[in-house]
């Protein structure tokens, strides 16, 4: 019966091998005169044992137990040639050394849509208070960053000179405004250049404020992916598409972070304010304002919290000011703000974004969250209405290291646009605020 | 392509059915698997596999599966229900009482000599440094110290030792040695490994370096456990599923050999979580002109809650490192549930570690990860198990105690009595579970046993003595008090051939205790017959815990 089924799928020649073998080592197997005395004065003898531990069917089992088998043993060799080599040993030593010599080695993820890569920093320390840092990423999907700063420690506080070049090759642009249509979905290219100077005074211990002045040279070109139209597709005239913008922005911060750990009762808070202008040919004259706001509220000693969040972006133009870049212009949806929206679905004015969190410990290494975001994108403060959110809800998973840093989020989210997974290395992190770059960190 | 599907999940299904035969194991008390066999090649391991596998991908087996369901109990026992001795295992003091001298003696092997050590080798590759070491008489040694806190490791890795050789299983010979830096020479050929396995001469400076490493105790001296080379050749580790090919002797799967099972108890009661694959070691030796595989337990610095674990002490014991129903409890409360030893464990005195009798449970205890021969342990194992446990006298386990050397006589007496009060936890509950009835013997038609919950002092005082008796063939039970019973009419079933050990099985009865509560406990099944010496009907063996 065996046979003729698995006739019907396997090669005759093949089946007839691999029934001889087995009933040669199964079933005719002769046990040697020798090996008999000696069963005698055994516990079990060999016939005993393989009738005890006979399975039924020995070749359907086997046959279907094939690959899940093979997989296991390929599994097991891997393993231990990792350890017998002492990969991991090796790894960590190397990484010791280059650390050693100023050089940081980093895999993984580079950010949320900019897919899998690596790259490096080097640092180089002049005294303790001096230390200039070079930087280099790319992934997988061509995102590049280059960065370079300078760090002096003063009584004073930190001066920090910086610059950094960006190339983003796969953007996503819905439309502008609350209603954008997700059907309009395009695609642009970024590159952005800025150097700048800041001052950073730490005034106690989780208080700190600083300066900034940076400027920037931006241009959104038409997308890589050929799958996506180019935002001139569906919208014409969009400002600041196809052409290098030109901006200086000197703006202020205020930072206070009391979260103690991760289920304790704090908060934190950011506030920053600055000021864009256009440089040469262009005429913008606006300012930025943006506010975040986060609070927890422990349920359970050391394994669950509530997490709320709240993050406010204006945009105020000056009377004389030109029309300001689509992607100089707050957005949101994705793993770090609305995770039921695809990523940078909302672009607009201003924002107001708002997340509900409950966090908590099922292992020291995973936590789980189901959450709720709601945001909304709107023109002037006086169209912000209560009833007109975006909404999501859902669930993620974060894993941890045992040093207690995240190195993996994995979040479903369900919106009334359906659902969204994402996987993301690292943290939930929100650009840093300074400013209206959106793009001023390589993590988002 | 459906019906093919059928059938193949059907051919999956295991086959059940009644099975009435009156059975026995042989009457041995020596499984003789030290025959001559050529020489097996190393045999490695995997941690982290082991910990992936057993942890996750066991659940995803369908041979497991099958295999877990069709297991009918331990292939090796005898008719005693006793596990005989074998390279793996030699009853000790499960079978006859031993004195503290008496488990110390029976080491095999010896300390090291004291005066100066030569220093052939220094592996700067774990978590402390080791050093390898050859006495004055020739003998190698390995040296290993307390990495966090003094005398934790060592003085765990000492008592575990006496423990589990008391409890029959070969381990290395190791002792708690102390010695000055002085102590230490240089050999000719030493080198030094670090932590990628590259070798390099070794220097003084290197030996004063790692010795920097290590914690001096008040008067200068190093304290260290020193344990002595086993002989034979290591041809690499046991594992404790299936069996090693190249071993002709080995032809029990390990997930089915008693001791192997039964382990999970004694590993239980010194809370040795770190029970895994890579504290094996099989040894390759020729005795008496026959060369076989000897297997060893090795490394026990972490048990008595000694592991240092990144996730924190308090769940050794308790939860597997990544265990799935601790984490499917706390997703499903909404991290409400609070895991009882977060809350209440406590470490008493920093020289033992996490180890305490409060919370112990000695059914649910669990090592770091999944061991796939104490998962099939079934309640005829834990019951062995629990036997041995027991054996070990208040005297016995206050020399143990002090084994460990602790300079503080408080750690001394709390050790000691912790491992009294675990002991009995498990006593309480195994000997209460399964009727704890030994040594059965017919005698003028009485059969007459020895109760071990009344010897050791774990029978329920207001049940004391309470037994339950069937007969094959009879519905009708016979209750008794005394530890003797006359048989009624039985019914023989002389339709069988004596077996080759000369014996005709022809009744059997069941045996119940009563229980601590109310109810009765898993019976043991005694089977009788006649042999080929006498046709008196005597008593040929018996089985515990028959479902």
């Amino acid at each position: 019966m065996l046979a003729f089924l698995l006739a019907t799928h396997m090669r005759r020649k093949m089946l007839l091998r691999i029934t001889g073998v087995v009933i040669c080592n199964l079933l005719l197997r002769p046990i040697s005169p020798a090996q008999q005395f000696v069963e005698e004065v055994r516990i079990s003898t060999s016939e005993e044992i393989r009738e005890k531990t006979r399975r039924p069917m020995l070749v359907p089992l086997e046959v279907v137990t094939w690959p899940f088998h093979k997989l296991s043993t390929g599994m097991e060799h891997g393993f231990i040639a990792f350890e017998r080599h002492k990969i991991r040993e090796r790894a960590n030593l190397w990484t010791e050394e280059l650390r050693q010599h100023g050089v940081e080695v980093r895999f993984g993820g580079s950010g949320e849509g900019a897919g899998f890569g690596g790259g490096g920093t080097y640092t180089y320390r002049a005294g303790k208070t001096n230390r200039l840092q070079f930087l280099g990423l790319e992934t997988i999907k061509d995102y590049q960053e280059f960065g370079i700063q300078w760090q002096s420690a003063t009584p004073a506080g930190s001066v920090i000179a910086e610059s950094s070049y960006q190339w983003r090759p796969d953007e996503n642009f819905y439309g502008l405004g609350h209603n954008s249509v997700r059907a309009k979905h395009s695609m642009f290219a970024l590159r952005q250049t800025w150097a700048g100077l800041r001052w950073e005074y730490q005034v106690k211990r989780r208080v700190r404020w600083g300066a900034l002045y940076r400027s920037a040279w931006i241009s959104a070109l038409p997308g890589g992916n050929p799958q996506f139209s180019s935002p001139d597709a569906f919208f014409s005239n969009l400002n600041g598409f196809g052409t290098q913008t030109r901006l200086g922005s000197a703006g202020i911060y205020f930072d206070m972070n009391g979260i103690r750990s991760e289920y304790q009762l704090g908060g934190a808070s950011h506030f920053g304010a600055s000021y864009q202008h256009g440089l040469g040919s262009s005429s913008l004259s606006y300012f930025s304002y943006e506010a975040q706001l986060e609070g927890r509220l422990p349920i359970s000693r050391e394994s669950s919290a509530f997490v709320g969040q709240a993050n406010f972006e204006l945009t105020r133009e000056r009377h004389d000011s030109g029309p300001i870049p689509f992607y100089m212009l707050p957005h949101i949806g994705g793993s770090s703000t609305l995770r039921g929206f695809a990523l940078d679905r909302f672009y607009g004015r201003n924002l107001a974004l708002l997340s509900l969190e409950y966090r908590y410990r099922i292992h020291p290494f995973v936590q789980v969250i189901p959450f709720f975001d709601e945001g909304q994108i709107f023109d002037r403060t006086g169209d912000l209405s209560w009833l007109n959110w975006h909404r999501n809800y859902g669930l993620g998973f974060r894993f941890r290291s045992a040093a207690g840093a995240t190195f993996l989020r994995v979040e479903y989210g369900r919106s009334s646009e359906g659902s969204a997974i994402h996987i993301v290395f690292g943290d939930r992190e929100r650009p840093p605020l300074l400013g209206p770059f959106r793009y001023g960190a390589y993590k988002r | 392509m459906k019906r093919l599907a059928i059938f193949l999940l059907a051919c999956m299904l295991p086959v059940s059915g009644a099975d009435d035969r009156l059975r026995v194991p042989p009457p041995l008390t020596v499984d003789a698997d030290d025959r001559n066999i050529p020489e097996p090649r190393e045999q490695r391991v995997s941690e982290l596999y082991a910990i992936v596998y057993n942890s996750w991908m066991r659940h995803l087996s369908p041979a497991e599966k099958v295999a877990a369901v069709r297991d009918s109990g331990a292939l090796n026992v005898n008719a005693w229900d006793e596990a005989p001795d074998s390279s793996w295992f030699s009853n000790r003091i499960g079978q006859h009482s031993l004195s503290f001298d008496e488990i110390c003696a029976g080491l095999e092997g010896q300390p090291p000599e004291t005066g100066a050590w030569a220093v052939l080798r220094v592996e700067d590759e774990g978590y402390t440094p080791k050093l390898r070491v050859r006495d004055h008489a020739g003998r190698t040694y390995v040296l290993k110290f307390d990495p966090s806190t003094p005398e934790k490791n060592s003085g765990a890795e000492r008592i575990s030792t006496l423990v589990l050789h008391a409890a029959g299983y070969n381990v290395p010979h190791n002792t708690i040695v102390s010695f000055r830096s002085s102590d230490l020479l240089l050999a000719a050929d030493a080198y030094y490994t670090d932590a990628i396995g590259k070798r390099r001469p070794l220097t003084r400076a290197d030996l004063d370096t790692v010795l920097k490493k290590i914690k001096p105790v008040a008067n200068g001296t190093y304290r260290g456990m020193a344990s002595m080379f086993l002989p034979g050749k290591g041809v690499g580790k046991f594992k404790y599923t299936g069996i090693r090919k190249d071993d002709a002797n080995d032809i029990i799967p390990h997930e089915r050999r008693r001791e192997l099972r039964g382990l999970g108890v004694i590993a239980a009661w010194i809370n040795h979580a770190d029970t895994g694959e890579k504290n094996t070691y099989d040894a390759y030796m020729t005795v008496g002109g026959r060369s076989y595989l000897k297997h060893y337990l090795i490394d026990f610095g972490s048990s008595l809650g000694s592991g240092d674990y990144i996730n924190g002490p308090y769940r050794v014991g308790h939860e597997y490192i990544f265990d799935g129903s601790a984490m499917g409890r706390s997703f499903i409360t909404l991290g409400l549930w609070h895991r009882p030893w977060e809350e209440h464990g406590r470490i008493v005195h920093s020289e033992i570690g996490y180890y305490d009798s409060e919370l112990f449970e000695p059914e649910k205890w669990k090592p770091n990860y999944p061991n796939p021969a104490f998962n099939r342990m079934d309640d005829a194992d834990g019951y062995w198990g629990a036997k041995i446990v027991t054996a070990f006298s208040h005297e016995v386990i206050e020399k143990l105690a002090q084994a460990g050397a602790y300079s503080r006589s408080e750690v001394t007496a709390y050790l000691a009595n912790t491992l009294k009060q675990r002991r009995d936890a498990i006593g309480r509950y195994w000997l209460d579970r399964v009727a704890p009835l030994e040594e059965f013997v017919l005698t003028g038609g009485r059969l007459v046993f020895r109760d071990l919950a009344v010897e050791r002092g774990y029978a329920p005082e207001e049940n004391a003595g309470g037994y339950r008796l069937h007969v094959d063939g009879n519905k009708e039970s016979l209750t008794f008090t005394s530890q003797s019973v006359q048989l009624p009419e039985l019914n023989l079933k002389a339709d069988g051939r004596a077996d080759r050990y000369g014996r005709l099985l022809l009744a059997r009865v069941w045996i119940e205790s009563k229980r601590r509560g109310g109810g009765w406990s898993l019976p043991v099944e005694v089977i009788l017959g006649q042999t080929r010496e006498s046709e008196q009907l005597q008593v040929l063996g018996w089985r515990h815990a028959v479902q």
